[in-house]
């Protein structure tokens, strides 16, 4: 019996036992730096991988498993642009494609950026070189050097073929599932089969959380390279560990199922990464980097101004108000137009499931102070004051706000609806 | 003969033909919560748990959702495992309740969904409101929609007619409305028959 469980436990260490301590996995991305500039060659390998990086310009061989993983890419990337939720605004994806090109260097034409319509913090890379930059994320990052981090971040995961080398970890791990569970109900431990897939599921997402962790180390190395403050990379870690600590209602996920390292970690190594870049450059990324690198916050903000209104809207409309009012206090100390956060701050009130005397109270305060501070609110603010007033009670102030609503905005498509309504309030 | 049996009620449940039937012109249809239906021309009907959709080619091409008699809290889209946070209030505003609706589509993978023209209409007997609505489905087609929808008792009433914007839905667009035209409560029946 205890040979029995002797030998079931070292076949699930076996199978479990490749957690990553971490900090090698960032540095991965600097060591192969320093060899590819020593020997000038890009046959390289990391000692964790067998794969090379592929050249630029290059597509794999066709009886490849990996030119499947492509071409199933390609058929995605077709639906993806038929989907109607890319982003078309000229400006903000010229920007992204020229900050892409700047950070991918010779392979700037292999990785093709899309910016997604979704309210989510990502950005994510295929084997084929499809980048999506979600409307989540360019809400969230304050400045061009941290987005650079984030796109240089996903880059990596295509410089290194992460999507293949996964691809193959999970068909090699369920083959080796599949062996151990036949081998052990040979020997009579059938019980043994759940520890054992547990032990896989987990082992597979340790090799992702070592891919992002490379991936980090990348992102660190591609921006300082293109001339931007590397020190701003941790700070994203650093507000996505503060969002998630701030809702209530965020499931913490386990640390051995979890595909990314936790932000905590993600902050504090690459801080530590960051300095000894800004220290010694010329050691870390073979070249000078004036004043620490830059930051890039005005170009970036000349490009979200017309678009943020859309992006919190979106945001809102999730209803995870406790996320998206600690992004409206951060979004506070660094955007202009405060009059626009203080009008999405009323709609958090009003768009609050039940609607309490105090949430109204919240919301009619906030649209007011829309009208104090710097900036202009967006035309909806006169309907929304207009509809809270008509839930407290209210009904002259709400038909007077409705009505200047109208008088604002005279083709509104909800002109006729709300015509009627000053109608019922005014009875 | 057995498998043959087998193989053709296979065959037909896999075809749809034991998911809708066919009404009958001009005779009153229950939908849930007392909600009575007038169909004028030929529709096609299956009954879920909590809508029922009326279709004349299929619901890929053109469909009529109809919401009827739902209760606080309740939403109008279920996905097995996800929480849909756009719930129903009785306390919700016309404008809410079409934004409820928006919320609804795109948590249920519809993408861009904008509202056009909101107005107010008489609707089964009550106060209530239409709307236009435009989106794309998860794969890019393009839909366009026109919805009614009222409030009675603290419970809501929603019919949403959707169907791809090029040829179906300028199709059926009538038909649609007329089925919506012709909602009314058993009660109001049996008072217009005395």
């Amino acid at each position: 019996m205890i040979r029995r469980i002797l030998g079931t436990v070292s076949i699930v260490a076996l199978l479990g036992g490749c957690v990553s301590s971490g900090q090698s996995a960032y540095e991965a991305a600097f060591e192969k730096e320093k060899e590819i500039t020593q020997s000038h060659t890009d046959e390289l390998t990391l000692s964790t991988y067998d794969l090379r990086n592929l050249k630029p310009g290059e597509r794999p061989a066709l009886d490849t498993d990996e030119a499947g993983l492509w071409y199933q890419m390609d058929r995605y990337e077709r639906m993806m642009r038929a989907r109607g939720n890319l982003i078309k605004d000229e400006k903000l994806n010229k920007y992204i494609s020229e900050l892409t090109c700047k950070l991918a260097g010779e392979y700037c034409k292999d990785i093709r950026p899309y910016v997604v319509r979704m309210p989510v913090f990502n950005a994510t890379m295929s084997p084929n070189g499809v980048l999506q930059v979600w409307s989540g994320l360019l809400l969230r990052v304050e400045n061009e050097a941290q987005l650079a981090a984030v796109l240089g971040h996903e880059i990596g995961h295509f410089l290194r073929r992460h999507s293949l080398q996964r691809f193959r970890d999970v068909r090699n791990a369920t083959d080796a599932l599949a062996f151990f569970q036949i081998a052990l109900a040979f020997v009579g431990v059938p019980a043994v089969g759940e520890l054992t897939t547990l032990a896989v599921a987990g082992s597979l997402q340790s090799f992702s959380r070592t891919h992002e962790r490379e991936a980090d180390g990348y992102g660190l190395l591609l921006m300082s390279q293109a001339g931007y403050d590397p020190r701003e990379a941790a700070k994203i870690w650093k507000y996505v560990s503060e969002e998630t600590k701030a809702d209530k209602n965020a499931k913490i996920p386990s640390v051995f199922f979890s595909s990314h390292p936790r932000s905590e970690e993600r902050n504090e190594v690459l801080q530590k990464l960051a300095n000894k870049i800004v220290e010694q450059p010329m050691k870390m990324i073979q070249r000078p980097l004036p004043q620490g690198g830059s930051v890039g916050k005005d170009t970036f903000e000349e490009i979200m101004v017309p678009l943020r209104t859309q992006f919190l809207a979106d945001e809102l409309a999730l209803k995870k108000f406790d996320r998206a009012e600690y992004l409206l206090s951060k979004l506070r100390d660094r955007v202009e137009n405060q009059s626009e956060l203080e009008f999405f701050q009323g709609e958090l009130h009003r768009l609050q499931m039940d609607n309490s005397k105090e949430d109204l109270t919240k919301a009619i305060e906030a649209y007011k102070k829309a009208f104090e501070v710097a900036g202009t609110p967006p035309n909806e603010i006169y309907k929304n004051l207009g509809l809270v007033y008509s839930k407290t009670g209210e009904k002259e102030q709400a038909a007077q706000w409705l009505e200047k609503y109208l008088e604002v905005d005279p083709s509104a498509k909800d002109r006729k609806m709300i015509g009627y309504m000053v109608k019922e309030l005014k009875k | 003969m057995r498998n043959i049996v087998v193989c053709v009620g296979l065959s037909l449940f896999l075809a749809g033909c034991g998911l809708f039937a066919m009404p009958e012109l001009g005779k009153t249809y229950k939908a849930n919560a007392d909600l009575m239906l007038v169909p004028q021309t030929q529709w096609n009907v299956n009954k879920n748990n909590d809508s029922l959709l009326w279709t004349k080619h299929g619901p890929l091409l053109d469909r009529l959702d109809i919401f009827a008699g739902l209760e606080e809290d309740d939403v109008l889209i279920k996905i097995y495992g996800k929480d849909n946070p756009n719930k129903f209030k009785p306390t919700m505003t016309s404008l809410e309740i079409i934004d409820l609706y928006k919320n609804s589509l795109t948590y249920s993978g519809g993408v861009n969904a904008e509202i056009g023209e909101i107005a107010p209409v008489q609707v089964a007997g009550s106060d209530g409101f239409e709307f236009e609505v435009s989106f794309r489905t998860a794969d890019g087609l393009k839909k366009k929609g026109v919805g009614q929808g009222f409030v009675r008792e603290e419970k809501l009433y929603l019919m949403v007619f959707t169907a791809p914007s090029s040829h179906y839905f300028d199709l059926v667009r009538d038909d649609a409305l007329a089925l919506m035209k012709s909602a009314h409560f058993k009660e109001n029946q049996k008072m217009a028959k005395k």
